[in-house]
């Protein structure tokens, strides 16, 4: 996601191919029925000037046919994108649309995608030259000739994937982020005036500026991530600590000052720890 | 200077009702004839230079007094406060300092003072630096300094570097070759010293804390120093509009700053409705507006971490928390928290760049005071990204 996202930003330090041919980030994560079939792509980019859409869905290894009749009806049907909302600012009988499956791997070597018209694209770290490289797989390409001329996108040494557009999902990879992103929320809201504890949700809502429109489905699974947070954050007794920074309401910096560091300490401590267990279950899976 | 409107024999008043009255007192302590004035009125007055401090804020004046207890904020024209500070402490006998606060910009105010210099400094560092106290400091970047010396003639300098404030004794003694630098400079040989020094390694480590100018305006002269913070100390001149006229475009410089990071640097989510048809399921998505600001150092960073870790340590100058994390061997995160407004940002740190993002509601400022601390505490050529550069701004950030 925050790949796709960078290439069509101004970034001096990741490529901006997408966003040189036009591309700009039409929707994250909309959902929305076409014929009757609900869709729910991760990412539609549009280039407005060239009334195209690129529709996108990030695959690791769950992969279903009726979501690929789906969306081969979604692009078959552009209309209904612009009828429905999901892209803006072009006439409904001029957009034209493409589809796209998106990994870290090789998904035409898992799936036969060869009757459906689509195009995968496989994003690929440290090849050769390449810090990264993003390229088409299979034999489709995208119905944009400047599109499908792009790639491969190679990003050199020293440019980067910027991270911050989407900064964790639910997956068990993204779970130090998470943290990290949760902990940070906790000294916002306990920064507020005159706030009260907060809850999971607010937390995430602080957290992650996506989270109002996320799906129900992913909703409950961060929530429950947040809760096993939540209950780690009480063990740890970082709880009392942010309340006791958050009263200390006298404009005496150095006091501040301590709590803050020593605080800082405790989630270094904490994010240590998170890091260890996760590199444990991963060893354990072999 | 301009007899009519300022005669000699006239005694300013000592409390003004306006501004014209105010004027006239800085008139002058400008020209240095307020002694000799109170003097022959019998005050016990000592003739200081006039002060005026740039002030970002976020809240309104009468706010000064709900935020602190000994602050009193009378009004005295249109936009414009006297503002007492109670200094006294149980030790010492009472002391409060008079300062005039111009409200007319509510983005930035000017505090004026006559006070003693060291007092009326560390009165606006307790208001300012005061948790939550809705102002901060202009942030000047060290190509913003430069170019003040192009706003008339350059007469002094100062370089200030001062790892120490923020880095360990460890980091610096590994990584950095000086803790601490400082140079002052006037006089003609300043702009040779500074060409010289420019020339050598050291220009890394060169971060201007100050600056002195001779500036001639249609009103007059004024000799200002400019130090890197927002503050403006009057060293002579002749007539007071011409320094008004300076201190109104040092602000203008800084606000359209302030004014491109904010429409160009800050990440939005503008929520997009997906229109329902029948009862059928939908959701709405979110589109991404705004890229990040990008910084690039000549000074690599030798160790990611530590390095974080030193400016998100949530101590004074730069007043930021954060927590950090490894994304790739050579790619450290730091997501964190501006104590000073409670605004969130994100670091993204690599040996040569910072990648920094804001979110939308950010302020600018916080940008810059992330940037032109690097600036003075690491890398004194640390510039923005050409795509991050503020546009409409007379001002590059860029290298």
């Amino acid at each position: 996601m925050n790949a796709w996202i960078g290439l069509c930003q101004l970034d001096d330090r990741f490529p901006d191919t997408l966003a040189k041919l036009g591309y700009t980030v039409e929707v994250i994560e909309p959902g929305f029925s076409i014929k009757g079939d609900y869709i729910e792509p991760d990412l539609i980019l549009t280039a407005h000037r060239r009334k195209h859409s690129l529709l996108l869905d990030f695959k690791s290894y769950q992969l279903k046919d009726h979501q690929n009749e789906r969306y081969e009806t979604a692009v078959q049907n552009p209309d209904k994108l612009v009828l429905r909302g999901a892209v803006q600012g072009i006439s409904p009988d001029e957009l034209e649309a493409d589809f796209s499956y998106s990994s870290f791997g090789d998904l035409t070597e898992l799936y036969d995608l060869t009757e459906f018209d689509f195009t995968t694209v496989q994003f690929e770290a440290h090849v050769e030259d390449a810090n990264l490289r993003i390229e088409i797989v299979g034999s489709e390409g995208f119905g944009e000739p400047d599109l499908d001329d792009a790639f491969p996108i190679e990003v050199p040494h020293g440019k980067d994937i910027p991270t911050d557009y989407y900064p964790f999902d639910a997956e068990e990879e993204d779970h130090t982020q998470f943290c990290i992103y949760m902990l940070n929320a906790a000294i916002q809201l306990a920064g507020e005036y005159d706030s009260d504890p907060f809850n999971v949700d607010e937390l995430l809502a602080e957290s992650h500026k996506l989270w109002s429109s996320m799906s129900e489905e992913k909703k409950k699974e961060l929530r429950s991530l947040g809760e096993d947070f939540l209950d780690k954050y009480n063990q740890e007794g970082l709880d009392k600590h942010l309340r006791k920074v958050q009263k200390d309401d006298k404009a005496a910096w150095f006091h501040k000052s301590s709590s803050f560091q020593a605080l800082r300490n405790k989630a270094d401590e904490f994010i240590t720890e998170l890091e260890d267990e996760l590199a444990q279950r991963k060893l354990s899976e072999f | 200077m301009d007899k009519q409107r300022f005669p000699e024999s006239a005694m300013p008043p000592l409390e003004p009702t306006d501004r014209r009255e105010l004027y006239r007192h800085f008139q002058h302590v400008i020209e240095g004839t307020y002694d000799q004035l109170l003097e022959k009125q019998k005050l016990n007055y000592k003739q200081n230079m006039l002060k005026s401090f740039l002030v970002e804020t976020n809240i309104g004046p009468s706010k000064l007094e709900e935020r602190f207890e000994h602050v009193t904020v009378t009004k005295v024209d249109y936009s414009l406060f006297e503002v007492l500070v109670d200094t006294s402490d149980e030790e010492d006998e009472e002391e409060i300092l008079t300062f005039y606060l111009d409200s007319q910009d509510e983005r930035f105010w000017t505090f004026y003072s006559i006070e003693k210099s060291r007092p009326a400094k560390d009165v606006m560092a307790e208001l300012i630096m005061a948790e939550r106290s809705g102002l901060d400091y202009l942030w000047f970047p060290a190509q913003l300094q430069r170019y003040f010396t192009e706003l008339g003639e350059f007469q002094g300098a100062g370089i200030n570097y001062d790892a120490e404030d923020v880095f360990s004794e460890e980091y610096i003694d590994e990584h950095l070759p000086f803790g601490e630098l400082s140079i002052q400079s006037s006089g003609q040989g300043t702009s040779w010293l500074l060409d010289a020094l420019s020339d050598a390694d050291l220009k890394r480590f060169m971060s201007l804390s100050s600056v002195k100018i001779r500036q001639e305006t249609e009103e007059g002269a004024v000799i200002e120093r400019i130090d890197n913070n927002g503050r403006i100390t009057t060293r002579g001149g002749n007539d007071i509009q011409a320094h008004l006229t300076f201190v109104e475009t040092i602000r203008e410089l800084y606000a359209d700053l302030v004014r491109g990071i904010e429409e160009n640097g800050r990440i939005e989510y503008p929520l997009r409705v997906i229109e329902p048809e029948d009862d059928e399921r939908h959701s709405p998505g979110q589109s991404i507006e705004g890229t990040p600001i990008i910084i690039n150092l000549a000074n690599p960073i030798e160790n990611l971490k530590e390095f974080a870790d030193s400016i998100t340590s949530a101590t004074k100058p730069l007043r930021l928390w954060g927590a950090g994390s490894w994304i790739a061997d050579d790619y450290y995160k730091i997501r964190g928290t501006d104590l000073h407004n409670n605004d969130s940002f994100t670091l993204e740190i690599k040996r040569d760049w910072i990648r920094l993002y804001l979110p939308e509601d950010a302020c600018g400022n916080t940008a810059l005071r992330i940037f032109s601390n690097i600036q003075r505490y690491y890398d004194a050529e640390a510039s923005f990204g050409e795509r991050s550069a503020p546009e409409n701004s007379r001002v590059a950030l860029t290298a």
